[in-house]
């Protein structure tokens, strides 16, 4: 199976679930081999920058804008919530899956609550600042950090 | 920036995420998304 087939279906299930696909979910959906699977997602981790891993595992860590772990970037739509990896992701994630919704996170400073409402696929109009702490060119030097 | 500036950056980023053909933008199809959301300057540029 070409890795593509993989990393859409993976984007799919977060899309519809929430969540990330255990590596067992992946297997039995596209009918690959638990080696498969590792190799697959390795393969499109490191050599694709499709997917990033968590840390010396064969783990989904991200499918960006999609977080498989829980982050202080909750998005909600619905009965449906997703997690996003920072407000940048979180917020794109309403802008991919096209639904109105919110995105409840906090001020790393203050630890004041932030609630943002998208209305009518648009943002409402907020007051706060979305702050970039890392430079456009270091990015990608540890995407965790960023 | 502006909550409505990272909106459309983020529309903007990941819009071909659920895309079959995706495949991962150049630095300089990056850099086009960054400069046309009105991001420029030394700070935003990947490379």
């Amino acid at each position: 199976m070409d890795d593509s087939a993989v990393r859409l279906w993976i984007y799919r299930h977060f899309v519809e679930h929430g969540r990330a696909p255990s590596l067992d979910d992946i297997g039995n959906a596209l009918h690959l081999t638990p080696a498969d699977v590792t190799a697959a997602l390795r393969r499109l981790a490191h050599d694709a920058d499709a997917l990033v891993l968590l840390p010396d595992s064969p783990y989904l860590w991200m499918a960006e804008p999609f977080s498989a772990v829980p982050t202080g970037y909750r998005v909600e739509s619905g009965a449906q919530t997703w997690w996003g990896n920072c407000i940048w992701d979180a917020l794109a994630i309403l802008a991919l899956v096209d639904a109105d919704g919110r995105v409840e996170a906090r001020c790393l400073q203050s630890a004041t609550e932030l609630l943002v409402s998208v209305v009518d696929g648009a943002p409402a109009p907020s007051d706060a600042i979305v702050h970039f702490l890392v430079p456009a060119s270091d990015w990608w030097r540890s995407i965790g950090f960023t | 920036m502006s909550v409505e500036r990272c909106w459309e950056l983020g529309r903007r980023w990941y819009d071909d995420r659920l895309d079959p053909e995706w495949r991962r933008r150049t630095p300089a199809e990056r850099q086009a998304i960054l400069h046309d959301v009105g991001l420029t300057g030394p700070f935003w540029q990947i490379e």
